[in-house]
């Protein structure tokens, strides 16, 4: 019949359309591969995903399109779409899926084996080629691209150590902005120290700062950092401490009774406001006063009645504070004794019992060992004070008898212990603020280690170099400075209500045009009301009005205010001489409410932070 | 199976096309252009259908009939259409005749349908009834005059015309005598080329005559070899999809025919186009049907059975138009 020519024309085109099938699925899957082992790669270089992983990728990307293809290829192809194919692409005019249809006949009729004959001379020359071209899938071009970044991201380096701390979120290494603000806490220390010319400060700071490079170079963990920190702190501070506290209360309830006489009063007075140097002076004074026979005898008589009752009061409240220490030493003895009787006669069975008594314990002897320290460091201010009372209490017997030369003498000692103790209570404060500063250090570094993220950072960088004062960083309002009096050269904001004059005015010919849109004033009516302002939209706006925009010049005056120059430093930069003045003002108010108010740990730590970005930059 | 019956049908086939083009060379003598209106009507009369031509007057219709029918040994008529035409006019009647002995009676008198090739020239002008006259003739090949059947003789071919500018005093024709007609073919106007061929052939003094190339007997043997021409079933699913696309309510209808086609067309458009198909397949040099020849008779063989709904004919739808893009939307293979 002849038929061979058809069908073995028709086997090649479904050999073909196999073969352009897998190739499309093969080069749209390849694409797809191609760009996630991009991305695998990309995060393997960031050390983001490990090298196995990648491999996996690796593999799964080159199987990707294998499998494909071989799934395009084994799709079934029917024949008639093929024979559709050939008569389509060589013009057979169904020729050849006519045939087919013919062939599959069990008795094709003489047309038909006509048609199959003219058919099968068709097929013999008829190139599979041309019936069925394969071209390259559009893919391709996409693929070569996505190829060609492969091959240069996978010759590409990445610097190892800086992304790892850029890229891991929870990284040992505290991070940019937070660390600096430590290192700005840990220079403020360092200041402390310099002022107070302590050298144990000092050296605090050094191995603070060691320890800070430590950390940040990743020598040392955040939690090895903290508990040397801890360690340093304490070992200061347990040179330091003591309860200053009580020391000032009782000098102020003996000021009240030096107050009440003349010759002593600015003496008392100085004492009740803590005033420890100028009592120094106040006694000094009493006892040139003494020494020069300057007090008459009343006044002696009342002076020595004042310094009596003084040291007399002094005295109590010491009795009364030990006696109050011993009666704290009694009742701790004494729970601690409860403690091991209730022990011993009902022991504990369970191990939670156990734990509970044995913390009880602890915290007993804790409380102990807090006594007996508070009590140490109480008997060398009990010695300064008594050595004072008794200064006092001689100086008035002395006095009092008429020795003038002696109760001299005796003041002179007073107002040497007094020079003492107030030297001491400096200390104790510029202890309080080096402990508050420890503390912020601790904060700083505490939120170093939480912060991760790079914006955050970025943005605070950005501030940085604003607050640096860098040029160009203004942006608003930069058309209303003008040169102020005090520093000449330097821009100043001038704000309305505030003496200034804004640095533009509009300038018009015609008076009502000023007060186009306005309503006329009206005195406001009781209850609600039923119309609505009959002027609702403003008078229309007076086009022919003629304007001109006139720049005035800076007028002489007293420089810009503090608002002013706040004003200014937020746009401008915190590099202003004037904003340094403000800034010192402010902080010295900080400092001082901060140490007299209760306020969190927490919070101290943001107002610290806050006054250390605003802080004037060089 | 031997090989001799295919070889028989190749050399059968061969004859067709060549007898064909034979018979189109002829009439190119005289019609000139035309040519797709001449292949179809050629491939109506080798059917065995009738065609109806539409075209302003003076396009050369009645001259393409008329040279059909001198170049085929035929027998032609022509009827002029008219509003008073009787069908009696058309079919015939019966006479008294004395006959020498002085005897009476009645004898038929054949009307012009009785010919191999009948030209009703103008045949939206007669009233239906006379048009209906035609019905029996046209479909059952046969006249029926005082309860006598008479037939007509094979061939039997209706050329029809009508002319669509000049409504007024027309009867158009109903869809049942339209669905009669196996082609309706727009005569178009000639190109200028084929205009100065017109001129020159027509303003001399000769007048170019077809001459007769095809007997009776053999325009028989080549409509019994057409109808043989098979068609894979792929290709006739082909025809019958494009059929149902006719019809807004098949699934398979396109937007235009959903919004402008009021009725699709009967099954004897199906048919017309295998028809015409197949004859185009043997001229073409084929032994079956392929989905090209569908798509070339598809216009002709559907567009006067496509009814229009009033959307359709009040936006001026062409039914050509809804057929192309039945043909668009259509694949040609499932």
């Amino acid at each position: 019949m002849g038929e061979a020519p058809v069908l073995a024309l028709i086997h090649r085109v479904r050999l073909r359309i196999r073969l352009a099938r897998a190739l499309a699925v093969a080069a749209r899957l390849a694409v797809l591969a191609a760009a996630l082992f991009l991305i695998a790669l990309l995060l393997a270089k960031l050390h983001l995903l490990p090298l196995r992983a990648l491999l996996g990728c690796g593999l799964l990307a080159l199987m990707l399109p294998l499998a494909g293809a071989l799934a395009a290829a084994c799709r079934r192809v029917a024949s008639e779409m093929a024979a559709k194919r050939i008569d389509l692409a060589c013009g057979l005019d169904d020729r050849i899926g006519s045939a087919l249809a013919f062939l599959r006949l069990q008795t094709p009729d003489p047309f038909m084996r006509a048609h199959i004959r003219d058919a099968a001379r068709h097929a013999t020359g008829t190139d599979p080629r041309t019936a069925l071209p394969i071209h390259s899938p559009p893919e391709m071009r996409g693929l070569a691209v996505l190829v060609a970044a492969l091959i240069a991201l996978g010759v590409l380096r990445f610097p190892e150590r800086h992304l790892r701390a850029a890229y891991l979120p929870q990284a040992s290494r505290a991070t940019g902005s937070e660390m600096e603000a430590a290192r700005a806490l840990a220079r403020d220390l360092e200041e402390a120290a310099h002022e107070l010319k302590d050298p144990e400060l000092n050296d605090l700071t050094k191995q603070i700062d060691a320890l800070l490079q430590k950390l940040a170079s990743g020598d040392i963990t955040r939690k090895e950092f903290f508990e040397k920190l801890a360690e340093l702190e304490q070992r200061y501070l347990a040179q330091k401490e003591g309860d200053f506290e009580a020391l000032k209360d009782k000098l102020r309830k003996s000021g009240e009774a030096l107050a009440k006489e003349k010759p002593t009063r600015e003496l008392g007075q100085a004492l009740k406001k803590d005033d420890l140097d100028k009592a120094k002076r106040e006694l000094d004074q009493l006892a040139q006063q003494a020494q020069q026979q300057k007090l008459d005898p009343a006044a002696r008589k009342e002076a020595a009645r004042a310094l009596e009752q003084a040291a007399e009061r002094q005295r109590r409240l010491m009795d009364e504070e030990q006696k109050k220490a011993a009666a704290q030493e009694r009742a701790l003895a004494e729970q601690q004794r409860d403690l091991e009787k209730l022990a011993r006669e009902n022991p504990p069975k369970s191990e939670a019992e156990k734990r509970r008594l044995e913390d009880q314990k602890r915290e007993l002897q804790r409380l102990q060992k807090e006594n007996r320290d508070r009590q140490a460091q109480r008997q060398n201010q009990q010695r300064q004070l008594q050595r004072l009372s008794r200064n006092l209490a001689d100086a008035a017997q002395q006095m009092s008898q008429g020795q003038s030369g002696q109760a001299a003498q005796s003041l002179q000692q007073a107002a040497g212990e007094m020079s003492r103790i107030a030297q001491q209570l400096q200390r104790a404060g510029e202890m309080q603020r080096v402990k508050v500063q420890l503390a912020d250090l601790k904060e700083a570094l505490r939120r170093a280690g939480q912060q991760g993220k790079e914006g955050r950072q970025g943005k605070m960088g950005q501030f940085l170099a604003r607050a640096g004062g860098k040029p160009g960083q203004g942006k608003q309002g930069e058309q209303l400075f003008m040169e102020g009096e005090g520093q000449p050269g330097e821009p100043q904001l001038l704000l309305p209500g505030q003496g200034g004059k804004s640095a533009v005015q509009l300038e018009t010919d015609q008076p009502g045009a000023q007060s186009q849109g306005q309503t006329p004033e009206r005195q406001p009516g009781e209850g609600i009301g039923s119309e609505h302002d009959p002027n609702l939209q403003g008078a229309q706006t007076k086009l022919a009005s003629k304007k001109r925009d006139v720049s005035v010049e800076g007028k002489q005056g007293a420089g810009p205010t503090r608002s002013e120059v706040i004003y200014g430093a937020a746009d401008k930069g915190f590099a202003t001489r004037s904003y340094k003045r403000v800034y010192t003002d402010y902080t010295q108010v900080v400092e001082e409410v901060m140490s007299r108010e209760q306020v969190p740990l927490g919070m101290r730590y943001f107002v610290k932070r806050y006054f250390n970005l605003i802080k004037p930059r060089e | 199976m031997s090989q001799m019956p295919v070889e028989e049908v190749e050399r059968s086939a061969e004859e067709f096309r060549k007898d064909v083009q034979r018979l189109r060379e002829e009439l190119a003598k005289v019609i000139v252009g035309h040519d797709e209106i001449v292949a179809a009507v050629v491939t109506a009369m080798v059917t065995g259908g009738h065609a109806l031509l539409e075209g302003v007057p003076g396009l050369g219709k009645t001259m393409l009939v008329r040279t059909l029918a001198e170049a085929l040994d035929l027998t032609f008529s022509r009827i002029q259409f008219t509003p008073d035409l009787m069908p009696a006019d058309v079919v015939g009647t019966n006479m008294i005749l004395e006959d020498d002995s002085g005897r009476k009676r009645f004898e038929f008198q054949r009307g012009p349908v009785f010919a191999h090739i009948l030209l009703a020239d103008e045949i939206n002008r007669a009233t239906p009834k006379t048009q209906s006259a035609l019905l029996e003739a046209m479909q059952e090949h046969a006249v029926t005059v005082a309860k006598k059947t008479y037939p007509l003789e094979e061939p039997f071919f209706v050329l029809a015309t009508q002319n669509p500018l000049e409504m007024e005093g027309t009867y158009p024709l109903p869809e049942a005598q339209l669905d009669r007609f196996l082609f309706k073919l727009k005569v178009g106007f000639p190109d200028r080329r084929d205009l100065h061929e017109i001129l020159d052939r027509t303003t001399r003094s000769e007048t170019p005559r077809a001459s007769r190339v095809l007997s009776r007997q053999r325009i028989l043997e080549m409509r019994e070899l057409a109808r043989r021409v098979p068609a894979a079933r792929p290709v006739q699913d082909y025809a019958v999809r494009i059929l149902e696309a006719t019809h807004p309510e098949s699934p398979s209808a396109p937007a235009i025919t959903k919004r402008y086609v009021r009725y699709g067309s009967s099954p004897r458009g199906a048919q017309a186009i295998l028809l015409g198909s197949k004859v185009r397949a043997l001229v073409q040099g084929r032994y079956a049907v392929a989905c090209e020849d569908i798509r070339k008779l598809a216009a002709p063989s559907l567009r006067h059975r496509l009814i229009l709904n009033f959307e359709g004919e009040a936006e001026g739808i062409d039914p050509d138009r809804v057929i192309f893009e039945i043909l668009d939307s259509t694949p040609e293979q499932v």
